[in-house]
């Protein structure tokens, strides 16, 4: 698939698609959160140096993706794999089997032996959603900062850090992102502005 | 009057000079290269001249490709290029994205993908599609299409249409080949040459940066690069030509007076030519120049006859010598005007160039020796040179009926029979020699881009109204299915196709509602593709050519002629001989180069007629002239001088085509006279064959510098003509002995 309709799909749908009210997933006016400075704070180091010791690992995730026209969520699961903070794979077993791997220059996706990949470069908002995951799993603090707005908050022994983008390209696709972590990351919850909202959650093995 | 005349003259010529020298320094003089200029165009039929049309049109495309390893430095240069491009009127800047999705969109229950059609016949395999993209990881992308486009149509339509691997990157198409990122940029140029920006730009392109692939195609290329040869070898020849006819001359005369008139006389017959020429034609071919510069050995014939007789009979005036040589210098003139005047009633470009280029160039010689010898040349050297002792030598050897002669007769027979195995090859591709690495580079560019097939060859459709036509349109795509096939339907269907699509939509939401509800759909959103699917409207062929943002496919569409519709559907080589012969009503299979090389063959085997019919009348009229022995020994060296060059073409390899034939007529033309100079001769043998000998050798040696060409055309004609016209002259004593006995006899 050629970059010419995503680009055209994203373009013109954001023109006529209203904007639906934010999932209660993406609703955090409740939660008070302490926001970072340009440097990153002893609390968000620590947190990232926590999570930073984990390194590769494996993991079963459930995604559940709500989209407003639709009468019911997408519920997906699989394995998450992230390999040493630079290459994070999604392998869904359910509904059906896929892959999709994410690196800093290139997405890839695997699905009844058929295997496409994009250049990141051609793909803008994708690009910097990627690397503000990636960013995210190998707790690089200042690529983190450069991209987002971050607020973190403690709740038994839970961090909440939810991550605003900075940038307007990337504002226009993405209202926050959400990570909850203790000693490893829970649970994900990416809000987009078109409404759309995604829950990965990671379960120990 | 004569000196009146010849101030007139004087004055013309300078006039004529400078409006070369304005015309050449200004750029006003044009020349063109593409062999299909010189050729015949048909015309009358509508679908001739759409043909042509299109065939122009394609020959004006041009696309670059810049290549990098790098994306970004492609799409930097690439947008770079575009710009140009945009300033220099090549393309025009669109809104590529935009203006696709405000025509597609609203017609994405008429305009199905090939792809969707088959799937739409399986109502669980559109729900599984669509639950597919959503768990895909473009899946924002899709989900806010949803609500207007539940079944994700449009998306499946748009990536039907971008060319396989092409994607677009700041509105410049990139496609990646051999690790590499190219940019495509590509446009229309207004004629066949590259402007000399865009030329420059790219030149800078490659010296800036180095490790960028710079690679175009086109035409224009093809031109400028057989235009800047074919400029080279005009120069080589005509420098060649004169340099022959110099040589000839001095050893001749052993002076300089007699080169510098004769020089005089050519190039004042070649300048009116190109003059008039160029202001006639518009633009003048450069192989007709290059033939018309070798005639330039046969415009200075004129000055040898008037040199020959001053040099014979120094006791003459200028005026008189003048006087004596007049009629017969006349009459030569008047049949080679007519004779090279015939050719610009033929319907071939080329011969018209020829035609009149050669016409003129002996006229303007004529003019020069009538007008301004006998002031120019009063008393030439007197004596005897090398040309006049080795033409005596070589008619004292047809008089003592050597064997020498017996044995060259005897090698131009044993020649002609080779004669036998003549064949015939009348592809058009054969008169041109396209540059080898400009071919690799053009190979190359379509693998890049993956397009196949070739702009000369496609089908034209045709229909009574919009819809007929692209009913036919539709059929032959369904005939040649699973073949590369470039035409409008996939982009424009027809009412029909459209009403069916949205049928096939319909039965895939009434089977697989239910589906479509597991998935998560709203039945209220599927309520509204049901009321939109009878709602909107269908896409028109109006909208469509207005709207399209898509120049290549618009090219496609030729819209109304002569009260019927037309389109050009372009076939990948490999459907090509299936589609040649689909019997379907109001497609036509036109394929430039077999046309033009069947308009080939048609003439030839006219003009081998014409030929027969040339040499019959002239025969007759030598038997008329001098009685049917003298006339047939004539003829000998006319007929062996034919028969002998088409032996000499077998020996080389070369089939026989057009051009070979129109090289035989001028073997006719200029070898036929040099018999007849020693039929007509009254005693003064000698003489005469010192005057053939020079004609000829002028003639032969500037024939003989096209056989340097890199042009097929030339070096067919030059092969031919160097023979012809060397066994007419080695032959030509024939006539001499046999009508020197005569004399005696009547004596």
């Amino acid at each position: 698939m050629g970059t010419l309709h995503k680009v055209i799909l994203l373009t013109s749908c954001l023109a006529f698609t209203p904007l639906y009210a934010l999932a209660e997933e993406c609703s955090y006016s409740d939660i008070s959160f302490e926001e970072e400075a340009i440097t990153p704070s002893p609390k968000l180091t620590a947190l990232l140096a926590r999570l930073r010791q984990i390194g590769s690992f494996s993991i079963p995730y459930i995604q559940t993706k709500r989209i407003p026209v639709l009468s019911k969520p997408l519920i997906s699961s699989g394995i998450f794999t992230l390999r040493e903070g630079k290459e994070i794979e999604f392998r869904q077993e359910r509904p059906f089997s896929q892959k999709v791997i994410v690196k800093a220059d290139e997405l890839v996706r695997e699905s009844e032996g058929k295997r496409e990949s994009w250049n990141m470069k051609s793909l803008p908002q994708g690009a910097k959603m990627t690397v503000a995951l990636l960013s995210l799993f190998s707790s690089d603090a200042p690529r983190m900062l450069e991209l987002f707005t971050i607020g973190i908050s403690d709740r038994e022994k839970r961090s909440l850090v939810l991550l605003t983008p900075k940038d307007p390209e990337l504002k226009r696709y993405l209202n926050t992102l959400a990570v909850t972590a203790t000693k490893r990351i829970e649970k994900i919850v990416v809000c987009e502005s078109n409404g759309d909202s995604t829950v990965i959650e990671f379960s120990e093995k | 009057m004569r000196q009146i005349l010849a101030r007139l003259w004087g004055g013309a010529l300078i006039v004529m000079v400078l409006l070369l020298l304005v015309g050449w320094s200004n750029g006003t003089l044009a020349f063109d290269a593409d062999i299909l200029d010189l050729l015949p165009q048909e015309r009358e039929l509508v679908q001739h001249r759409i043909a042509e049309e299109f065939r122009d049109e394609q020959s004006r495309r041009i696309i670059v490709l810049v290549g990098h390893t790098s994306e970004s430095v492609a799409i930097e240069e690439g947008t770079l290029l575009r710009s140009l491009f945009i300033s220099l009127g090549l393309s025009e800047r669109r809104d590529l994205q935009g203006e696709m999705f405000r025509l597609y969109f609203p017609h994405r229950y008429n305009v199905l993908s090939n792809e969707m059609k088959d799937l739409l016949k399986d109502p669980s395999l559109v729900s599984q599609r669509i639950e597919k993209l959503l768990f895909s990881p473009e899946s924002s992308l899709y989900s806010r299409l949803l609500d207007k486009d539940p079944l994700l149509l449009f998306p499946s339509l748009l990536s039907g249409m971008v060319p396989k691997g092409v994607i677009f990157k700041e509105e410049v198409p990139l496609v990646v080949k051999d690790q590499k990122h190219y940019a495509i940029i590509s446009g229309t140029l207004p004629d066949k040459a590259l402007p000399q920006r865009l030329e420059q730009h790219l030149q800078e392109l490659k010296e800036r940066c180095s490790s960028c692939e710079v690679k175009w195609s086109g035409f224009s290329k093809f031109a400028s690069t057989i235009s800047s040869t074919m400029k080279r070898e005009v120069s080589v020849i005509s420098t060649g030509s004169l340099l022959g006819v110099v040589i000839v001359i001095f050893i001749t005369f052993l002076s300089l007076t007699p080169l510098l008139v004769t020089v005089l006389a050519s190039g004042a017959g070649t300048l009116l030519a190109v003059l008039v020429c160029e202001w006639y034609f518009g633009r003048l071919h450069l192989i007709a120049l290059a033939l018309g510069s070798t005639l330039f050995g046969v415009a200075a014939d004129y000055s040898f006859h008037y040199l020959a007789h001053r040099q014979g009979r120094p006791e003459m005036t200028p005026e008189e010598s003048l006087k004596a040589i007049f009629p017969g210098m006349t009459n030569g003139m008047i049949t080679t005007v007519l004779g090279y005047g015939v050719l610009c009633f033929t319907p071939f470009p080329f011969l018209q160039q020829v035609g009149l280029f050669s016409a003129l160039a002996a006229f303007g010689g004529y003019l020069t020796v009538v007008l301004l010898y006998p002031s120019l040349v009063s008393s030439p050297r007197v004596g005897s040179t090398l040309i006049s002792r080795v033409g005596a030598y070589y008619l004292s050897l047809w008089r003592r009926k050597s064997y020498i002669p017996t044995a060259a007769l005897i090698l131009v027979v044993l020649l002609s029979l080779f004669g036998v195995g003549v064949r015939t090859n009348d592809d058009v591709r054969g008169l041109q020699s396209l540059p080898l690495d400009l071919v690799a580079e053009e190979q190359e560019i379509r693998r890049i881009v993956s397009r196949e097939g070739d702009a000369g060859r496609f089908l034209l459709v045709e229909g009574s109204d919009e819809e007929e036509l692209l009913q036919r349109l539709e059929s032959v795509e369904n005939a040649l299915r699973g073949f590369a096939i470039e035409g409008v339907s996939k982009y424009l269907p027809s009412r029909s196709q459209q009403e069916r699509n949205r049928e096939v939509i319909r039965e895939a939401v009434e089977r697989g509602r239910g589906r479509l509800l597991s998935v998560g759909l709203l039945e209220e959103t599927i309520e509204k593709l049901e009321r939109e699917l009878t709602s909107s409207s269908y896409l028109t062929p109006s909208e469509w050519v207005e709207s399209a943002p898509l120049p290549d496919l618009k090219q496609l569409w030729r819209g109304k002629r002569e009260g019927r519709f037309y389109s050009i559907a372009l076939v990948s080589d490999p459907a090509w001989q299936m589609a040649s012969q689909l019997a379907l009503p109001g497609v036509y299979a036109w394929d430039t180069t077999a046309q033009i090389s069947g308009t080939l063959r048609d003439f030839r085997t006219h003009g081998g007629v014409a030929l027969l019919l040339a040499y019959s009348g002239i025969a007759i009229a030598f038997f008329y002239r001098f009685g049917v022995k003298l006339g047939g020994l004539v003829m000998v060296p006319a007929i062996l001088a034919s028969t002998s060059a088409l032996g000499a073409t077998v020996i080389a390899g070369q089939e026989v085509n057009l051009m070979h034939l129109v090289a035989l007529m001028l073997v006719l033309s200029i070898g036929v006279d040099y018999a007849v100079y020693f039929a007509e001769g009254r005693g003064d043998d000698e003489e005469t064959m010192t005057a053939v000998l020079l004609s000829a050798s002028t003639a032969i040696i500037a024939f003989a510098m096209l056989l340097c060409s890199s042009s097929p055309i030339l070096r067919n004609v030059g092969l031919i003509c160097v023979v012809g016209l060397s066994v007419s002259v080695i032959l030509s004593p024939i006539a001499c002995v046999r009508s020197g006995e005569m004399k005696n006899l009547e004596s």
